[in-house]
């Protein structure tokens, strides 16, 4: 199952290691996190925004640590009942470092957000990623998301992008249908 | 803002004073000075009283824990993305590095060689541009000085719109104040009449278009007219000024005219569907080239576009980029425009509701896709105000559509109805009731030709909706039809077969139904058109669409044969049409149904037959159908019946033995089930290449298309380019085949790719709703 879901956690560099954030230490790892997510948008998202899933949904967040605690990797989301209707997990961000990309250490860190959201209940589980970031579309795609529509000029450097979605329970797809609009206003 | 605020004194940052107590007074005052400013200096005003609040907001912040969020209820992400950083240099728009200034000097008074006017003419068409393919004014044509001065303060009449503001005589030659003044009055007042275009009618803030004009006026008040002439007075001026070297002269002639033409183009004061709109644009066209041969001679005078510009248009935006398009860029959207405009003036040749339907649709097929002003105008030539393509009601329309497609001369459309004044006359019962009819489906309606006037993305998201709303118009439709058999008489079809022994024709709920399954397959071809669908789903979703056009010929042969006898010739040769083109799509997607099923069943397309860790095939097919699942009819089948009907392995369990690490496996030979299905799918698409054949045909009268039959015919031509490669590909596969056995399994035989799949779309794609694998032969 491993060439399935990412690889196998020994597979993954040992010295790593991989835990939820903890919110009483935001002054040591928040500047890390913030620094490694915006290397890779345009435009930084102000910190209101980290403080918005880390203050709620803190455990929601896991990190990849070197042997030295620097921030290899990061996924950041949040679960809450969506318009009323069904209970959606929704990953917000997610970046690996570049040198140590292609390892399945973001696979392992979305899994991780994911078995959470599951304990707790979660419908269904969306987010959206640029049309051409293939590596996160093969990510998602393997872990069973599925693509349900694209919007257009989504990003503010006029890229657009596909929305994915995870069903976890049948009950997700007998809730009202409703076109959500994107959950995080978009920056990259 | 005032989250940020907090955050910030939380982190023990505390900005100083002033930014504080600026933050509040909004736009005029988002100038933050450097540090060493006295604190209270900007606050000036006579309506604001400052009050040092530090003592007490440091107390307040002095009581939350690093990372608390004080937020109410109503602090959404949406807020918390809003927020900005004050003293971040990329979200703070007022921020200052060391030593730099605050705004850019440029004087727009001073005295230009020609080469210079030209260039900022032509930069500012390429911002112009910019702005009609949906970026923000702040980052286009506002980062431009002369703009900006002509339009801050906002100029009382046209003649305060210049660049001299203050009355005293300002230096400065006519190439500055006649010429490049004219050329920048036509290009606002232009800007005026789009941006009222397209605010009139449905489009996608951000996604399509920007409508923020940052307090700005864009000469709203002044008429076309008066800009007119000032544009034909510069040209006067320049057409008598020897001194000008003859082809600079030309050039700058050329730009005068053009503004001037686009201007007209634009103008809709004399009615949106003037009939001499078109050739506006036609002329637009025309001098469009000598715009682009000319463009070498213009030198480009950067230091009069600026960035810092927007910070004195939105203080609470962080500061953004210039979006930069080449003149070769611009020119080519121009054109493109000017061209998209003048055709979309042909929906106007009224041939029937189905002939205007396939107009948009053709219309909008086209790669690139018309941009959002062209899309607009369509939108207004369809329905402006209650005229419908410029001389219908909407009443009459909506009767005409029902006459195409169900109704050939019945009594339920007669305009003789009318007339009648007597209320127990059952003409007259029939007016009231079709009355309601119409006011209840008059608004959907027209939804589907909004609908697919939208960029593709939306277009797909936008018919998603609308289908659950023809569901139930066709429910409340099957009750008139019932209601209305006493007034029009109608008489049953006697066939022993039916239920109850009888059929009935259900006009209204037919019409629906068959507009409800026209959006049905539009979401599905879209789908393919938008990736949405992965390689493993291709097979299924081809069979969806195989489902929703074998639907088709159900309402299509209800039609009612109780009315004159000219109208049902029509109804009838367009009936005919409309299976015979619901029957090819059919083939054709049955073809690629079994095609892609013989390709799932034999693992020789990477399929996901194997367990997902959070998924299963039941709960992707669940997603995937999900516009589906709430309509009435045509019932959604579950997955397993899915999976039996469209030939594919269940998803829970694997394909193979194999596991599906290895799809290529050497060992796994085709079951006669699999290869059953290469024959059907070699005898589906044979049909199909007739059947299109056959349509590729019609006139452009039977197939409604006589104002769009090039490009209806060039479609058809791809749909047939589609057929004939997939029935080669069937017959490499079949052959391939063949060779099995001795050692060798299906995929030492063969090898496919599929066109998403490399990456490279146009590559053997014929058609976007077509994805035709290619098979290679080893
Ligand atoms: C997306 C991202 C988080 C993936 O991190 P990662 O740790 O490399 O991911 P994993 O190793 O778990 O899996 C990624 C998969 O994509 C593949 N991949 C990586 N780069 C790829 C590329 N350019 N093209 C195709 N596939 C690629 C990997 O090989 C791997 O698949 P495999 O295991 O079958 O080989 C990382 O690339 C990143 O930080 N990107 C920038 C930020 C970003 O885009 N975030 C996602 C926003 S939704």
């Amino acid at each position: 199952m491993s060439h399935l879901t990412g690889l196998a956690p020994s597979d993954l560099p040992s010295e790593l290691r991989f835990l939820q954030y903890p919110s009483s230490k935001e002054s040591t790892y928040l500047p890390a996190i913030r620094q490694l997510i915006s290397n890779d948008l345009s435009e930084p998202y102000s910190i209101c925004v980290y403080r918005y899933f880390l203050y709620q949904w803190g455990d929601l967040c896991f990190m990849a640590l070197d042997a030295d605690d620097k921030l290899i990797g990061v996924v950041i989301s949040k679960l809450e009942a969506h318009r009323g209707g069904p209970m959606r997990g929704y990953i917000a961000m997610l970046a690996v470092r570049e040198e140590y990309r292609g390892k399945g250490i973001a696979t392992r860190l979305v899994r991780m957000a994911i078995d959470i959201m599951i304990e707790r209940d979660a419908d269904e589980i969306a987010l959206e990623t640029e049309v051409t970031n293939t590596a996160a579309m093969k990510l998602y795609e393997r872990l069973g998301f599925l693509r349900s529509k694209r919007l257009h000029r989504y990003y503010l450097n006029g890229n657009s992008a596909f929305r994915f979605v995870l069903y976890i329970k049948e009950s997700a797809a007998t809730l009202r249908y409703e076109d959500y609009d994107p959950e995080l206003p978009p920056s990259a | 803002m005032s989250e940020s605020r907090i955050d910030r004194a939380v982190n023990g940052a505390m900005p100083p004073l002033h930014e504080l107590s600026l933050a509040d007074k909004g736009e005029e005052t988002a100038h933050h000075q450097s540090q060493a400013q006295s604190p209270l200096r900007m606050i000036s005003s006579a309506a604001t009283a400052a009050k040092d609040i530090t003592a007490k907001f440091r107390a307040a912040a002095s009581a939350l824990e690093t990372g608390q969020l004080v937020k109410d209820a109503y602090f959404t992400l949406f807020e918390s993305v809003g927020a900005l950083e004050i003293m971040d240099p990329k979200m703070d728009s007022g921020y200052l590095k060391p030593g730099e200034a605050l705004e850019d000097e440029y004087d727009v008074l001073q005295n230009l060689p020609p080469e210079e006017v030209l260039g900022i003419m032509d930069q500012l068409l390429c911002y112009e541009m910019a702005w009609y393919m949906g970026n923000p004014l702040s980052q286009t044509l506002f980062t431009s000085f002369y703009l900006d001065r002509m339009l801050w303060p906002q100029p009382k009449s046209l003649e305060d719109a210049k660049f001299d503001r203050d009355k005293r005589a300002a230096p400065g030659n006519g190439l500055i104040h006649v010429l490049l003044r004219a050329y920048c009055v036509g290009l606002i007042k232009t800007c005026d009449l789009a941006h009222r275009t397209i605010g009139g009618e449905q489009y996608y803030e951000e996604e399509d278009f920007v409508t923020n004009l940052y307090h700005r006026n864009l000469l709203t008040d002044v008429q076309t007219a008066e800009v007119k002439i000032v544009l034909e007075e510069a040209i006067c001026w320049l057409e008598a000024e020897f001194a000008l070297h003859e082809a600079l002269k030309t050039a700058l002639l050329s730009r005068l005219r053009f503004r001037k033409a686009f201007l007209v183009a634009l103008d809709f004061e004399q009615g949106i569907t003037d009939a001499q709109r078109p050739s506006g644009w036609e002329h637009c066209s025309e001098i469009l080239p000598t715009l682009h041969e000319t463009r070498h001679l213009g030198a480009v005078v950067e230091q009069s576009f600026s960035g810092k510009i927007q910070r004195r248009l939105a203080s609470s935006v962080p500061p953004r980029p210039i979006v930069t398009i080449s003149f070769d860029e611009a020119c080519t959207f121009l054109g493109r425009l000017c061209t998209h405009s003048k055709e979309a003036y042909s929906i106007l040749q009224y041939d029937g509701p189905s002939c205007a339907m396939n107009y948009v649709w053709y219309f909008q097929a086209r790669q690139p896709q018309p941009s959002v002003y062209t899309r607009c105008l369509l939108q207004s030539l369809i329905l402006h105000y209650t005229i419908v393509l410029d001389q219908r009601s909407i009443k009459r329309f909506v009767f005409d559509s029902l006459q195409e497609i169900v109704l050939p001369g019945s009594i339920m459309i007669d305009p003789a109805n009318d007339d009648v004044e007597a209320p127990q006359d059952p003409r007259f019962q029939i007016v009231q009731k079709m009355n309601v009819f119409i006011s209840r489906v008059a608004d959907s309606y027209f939804e589907i030709f909004r609908a697919i006037c939208m960029n593709r993305s939306r277009m797909r998201r936008m018919l998603c909706h609308l289908i659950i709303e023809w569901d139930n118009i066709q429910l409340e439709a099957e009750a008139m039809d019932t209601d209305l058999r006493d007034l029009t008489k109608e008489q049953p079809v006697v066939d022993p077969k039916a239920v109850g022994g009888e059929i009935w024709a259900f006009p209204l709920s037919s019409w629906a139904f068959y507009l409800k399954l026209q959006q049905m397959e539009w979401i599905v071809h879209l789908g393919f058109e938008l990736d949405i669908y992965r390689v493993d789903e291709l097979g299924g979703m081809y069979w969806q669409v195989s489902s929703a056009s074998g639907e088709h010929s159900n309402p299509a042969s209800r039609a009612n044969t109780h009315g004159k006898r000219e109208a049902i010739n029509n109804c009838f040769t367009w009936i005919d049409f409309a299976m015979l083109q619901a029957s090819a799509t059919q083939s054709l997607a049955d073809g690629l149904s079994c095609f892609f099923a013989f390709f799932a069943n034999t693992s020789i397309l990477p399929a996901p037959y194997g367990q997902f860790p959070y998924s299963n095939g039941s709960l992707r097919y669940a997603l995937r159908m999900r516009p589906f699942l709430g309509l009435s009819i045509p019932e959604v089948p579950n997955y397993a019946q899915f999976a039996a009907l469209a030939s594919l392995p269940l998803a829970d369990v694997p394909a193979t033995s194999k596991s599906a690490t290895k799809p290529h496996s050497a060992s796994n030979n085709p079951t006669a089930e699999a290869l059953a299905l290469l024959d059907s799918a070699a005898e589906a698409l044979r049909n199909a290449r007739k059947e299109w054949e056959a349509i590729s045909k019609a006139s452009p009268k039977i197939a409604r298309t006589t104002n769009c039959d090039d490009w209806w015919r060039a479609d058809v031509k791809n749909v047939l380019r589609a057929c004939i490669a997939a029935n080669i590909a069937v017959g490499t596969a079949k052959k391939a085949v063949a060779g099995v056995g001795k050692g060798k399994g299906v995929t030492d035989v063969l090898r496919v790719v599929v066109g998403a799949e490399d990456g490279d779309k146009s590559k053997g794609g014929y058609h976007a709703f077509w994805v035709v694998p290619k098979v290679i032969a080893l």
